[in-house]
């Protein structure tokens, strides 16, 4: 037990960088650090209003049936795609392996604290979603003490199953490819393409969903809350347990709910943690190809080596690349789906009244959140970490290298922003000033927000930090540039609704 | 013989309560090797740092090759190489990728590179590994990568931070025998070590630091005319005490 707390004191204060505020002398990075705590903590709560007043809204539709199914889905997708895009790194990217293998603390505690600390990630977000949702059902439905007791086991067990099988699918697909050269580059591939499925089928599933309710001619809400819950239940089969059991209350599926919840989560931490010193040296395993045999080493440009090594350094990482990609590709399939459904499509959907609203206003608010995500120079020297030091006594011109990391965000935004201008104007038939909109707001965004992150970075980088993860969400230059990044264009859509 | 390298009342604080280097002051001619000897804290990698550009110089002035870092320091970086005491490299890479990617930016040609990679790889024991990923090497095969990688675009001023930790004695043999290979083809090595042997037998001129201060400094043969290292550092230290 007393491992189990040293290690877990650690791994707290290294994730929320305790110590090193504490001793921090610089007093703009302490004034950011606290502010952007309290930034985020707003932010949670924001978000959590802006669910409950959804909810609310949907209640006084008659539509509260679906909130439960509706809750417990948002929160496994978030906890399913939080999990494909940590879990290379946190099972195989700690620098600190041998030093804990080393220890007389148990395998076991490491991993259960590995599983925990997923496990803590994803649950902020559920309940993000799940509490408000549950409070407008709840009052919707005048459901007593009882329900409340079953909402709570749901939420504590939303993320488990799904986590589950995430994280041991990681953890298989690590060992299976623990020799390949590209080792993290095909991880990320697979992950994204993961992502990149659910991300269609929600899409899907919303589309479905959205018809149900506005096309639901003649049908009373109860019979499309119910074809609704059976749409949901035959994509994702689990639903129908989590709806028997935590809202119709039988006690046979919440025994079962409770029961595969659990046995998924446990059998992936036991598993790992009987292999655990295997699959670390199977991890850590020197690397032997071919040979080398010496041939004529030809020379490159300058702007060549360093662009090929920015490149290489995003499609190798761990988590770097799929985190930055996850925005590109919900951009790309939405565009996409909203193209193939047709504007028609979206109507019957989704605006069954029309759309009476400044449409083009909104979509550029959309994709400039969605470029905000996907821009990569906020980190991009805090990436190099402690091999920074290459860079620093090179004779290559700073312009140059700041030039490769800009040029990679640019790629993935621009990339972004032209797809998603080009097919939203022409699915929805927009004029030449539209059009203009669409695309060039984005792209100058695009630029605004490359310039600003490495702006950010040259001030706030920190080499120190070995977590890829941690880098991307928890740094200074995080709280100095994305976040402000995605908000902007956030406040702007609340501004545009409220003035509507 | 011209100066490469030369260290100008250099002085370095981190905060305003103490100086992590207190005005020193030498000089290093082509073809010598500078041995920079201190304890723990000494200030020596402040002062390396500095040297190579990871550190603003604002007291005092460090000149490389007839230029000063505190006006030009990417031209000054043209002519150094540079290894820390821990080389973190680029583990995505290979061996070989890594090293072409040193010589890339500092634009050696096709022919240089091939023959040096070829001689610093055979000389260190590690060609048959160049085409393995970083990642799978160990630390002192790590260590190897970063010193060719140092050598193969043959800088005049080569600076290395604890150089020889880590390194097997063999490997510890083929560093000695190609530092001196540099210097007797112009070039010049201003390297940190807190072993006193080492400096001894390799350097041609030594410096001691204490608690940022330079207390020693000046060559080897003369130094040790009457005495070791060792009992010269620890005389200087009692005459310090005093």
């Amino acid at each position: 037990m007393n491992s189990f707390m040293l290690i877990s004191k650690v791994r707290i204060d290294e994730t929320f960088s305790i110590s090193k505020m504490r001793h921090e002398k610089d007093v703009a990075k302490k004034v950011l650090y606290h502010f952007s705590t309290v930034v985020k903590v707003a932010i949670f709560v924001a978000v959590a209003f802006a669910v409950y007043y959804f909810s609310k809204a949907m209640a006084a539709a008659e539509y509260a049936d679906i909130l439960p199914i509706i809750s417990y889905i948002v929160g496994s997708v978030i906890s399913l795609i939080m999990t494909i895009v940590k879990i290379n790194e946190k099972v195989s990217g700690r620098s600190d392996t041998d030093f804990l293998l080393s220890l007389p603390a148990s395998n076991t505690i490491q991993i259960a604290l590995l599983f925990i600390e997923l496990y803590i990630e994803a649950f902020v977000y559920v309940i993000l979603f799940a509490i408000p949702m549950g409070i407008a059902y709840a009052g919707a439905t005048s459901m007593g003490g009882a329900f409340w007791v079953r909402w709570v086991i749901g939420v504590l067990f939303t993320s488990l199953p799904v986590s589950g099988f995430a994280s041991l699918f990681g953890i298989i697909i690590a060992l299976l490819l623990s020799s390949a050269k590209n080792r993290n580059l095909i991880q990320s591939i697979i992950s994204l393409t993961a992502i990149g499925f659910i991300v269609s089928l929600m899409f899907y599933i919303a589309y479905r969903v959205g018809l149900a309710i506005n096309s639901g001619v003649g049908s009373s809400p109860k019979e499309i809350c119910d074809n609704i819950i059976w749409i949901l239940s035959s994509q994702y089969r689990f639903c129908r347990i989590y709806q028997n059991a935590i809202v119709d209350g039988s006690a046979l599926y919440m025994l079962l709910f409770i029961l595969v919840s659990i046995v998924c989560y446990a059998f992936c931490t036991f598993a790992l943690s009987v292999a655990y010193r295997d699959f670390m040296l199977a991890l850590k395993a020197p690397l032997i190809y071919k040979r080398f045999e010496m041939g004529r080493q030809n020379a490159n440009s300058l702007i060549k080596t360093i662009f090929k090594r920015e490149i290489s350094l995003f499609l190798r990482s761990k988590t770097y690349m799929t985190k930055s990609l996850v925005g590109f590709l919900v951009g790309i399939i939405v565009a996409i789906g909203v193209c193939i459904i047709g504007e028609e499509g979206v109507h019957n959907a989704f605006f069954p009244n029309g759309i009476n609203f400044n449409l083009t206003y909104y979509l550029v608010c959309a994709i400039c959140i969605l470029v905000a995500t996907c821009s990569t120079t906020f980190c991009s020297l805090s990436i190099e970490g402690s091999r920074i030091w290459i860079w620093q006594t090179s004779p290559t011109p700073d312009r140059l290298i700041y030039g490769a990391k800009m040029a990679i965000s640019l790629i993935i935004n621009v990339t972004l922003s032209l797809v998603c201008g080009i097919l939203l104007s022409i699915t929805f038939k927009m004029g030449a000033i539209q059009v203009i909109c669409m695309i060039l707001i984005p792209l100058l965004y695009s630029v605004i927000c490359a310039v600003w992150g490495l702006l950010a970075e040259r001030r706030f980088a920190d080499y120190e930090i070995q977590s890829e993860n941690q880098i991307m969400t928890q740094s200074l230059s995080f709280a100095a540039s994305k976040l402000p990044q995605i908000l902007i264009p956030v406040v702007l859509i609340v501004v545009g609704l409220l003035v509507q | 013989m011209g100066k490469i390298l030369e260290i100008k009342e250099f002085s370095k604080s981190y905060d305003d309560d103490s100086k992590a280097v207190d005005n020193i002051s030498l000089s290093i001619n082509e073809g010598e090797i500078y041995g920079f000897i201190g304890h723990n804290g000494a200030g020596k990698s402040t002062t390396i740092k500095s040297v190579v550009g990871i550190l603003p110089v604002r007291d005092g002035d460090i000149i490389v090759d007839g230029m000063s870092v505190r006006q030009n320091i990417k031209a000054c970086q043209k002519k150094i190489g540079y290894i820390p005491d821990n080389p973190d490299i680029y583990d995505f890479m290979t061996g070989i990728d890594y090293i072409n990617f040193v010589a890339d930016v500092y634009s050696s040609s096709s022919d240089e590179r091939t023959a040096r990679i070829e001689k610093y790889a055979t000389e260190f024991d590690i060609l048959d590994d160049l085409g393995d990923l970083i990642s799978s090497y160990s630390h002192g095969m790590k260590q190897k990568v970063s010193l060719i990688a140092a050598f193969v675009h043959h800088p005049k001023l080569l600076v290395l931070d604890e150089p020889f930790v880590g390194l097997d004695p063999k490997a510890s043999a083929s560093l000695k025998k190609c530092m001196r290979e540099l210097c007797d083809e112009g070039g010049a090595i201003f390297f940190s070590t807190h072993v006193l042997e080492v400096a001894e037998k390799l350097c041609d001129k030594v410096g001691m630091l204490y608690k940022g201060s330079l207390i020693v400094d000046g060559n080897v043969s003369e130094l040790t005319k009457d005495t070791s290292l060792e009992e010269l550092f620890l005389h200087a230290l009692e005459v310090r005490h005093e």
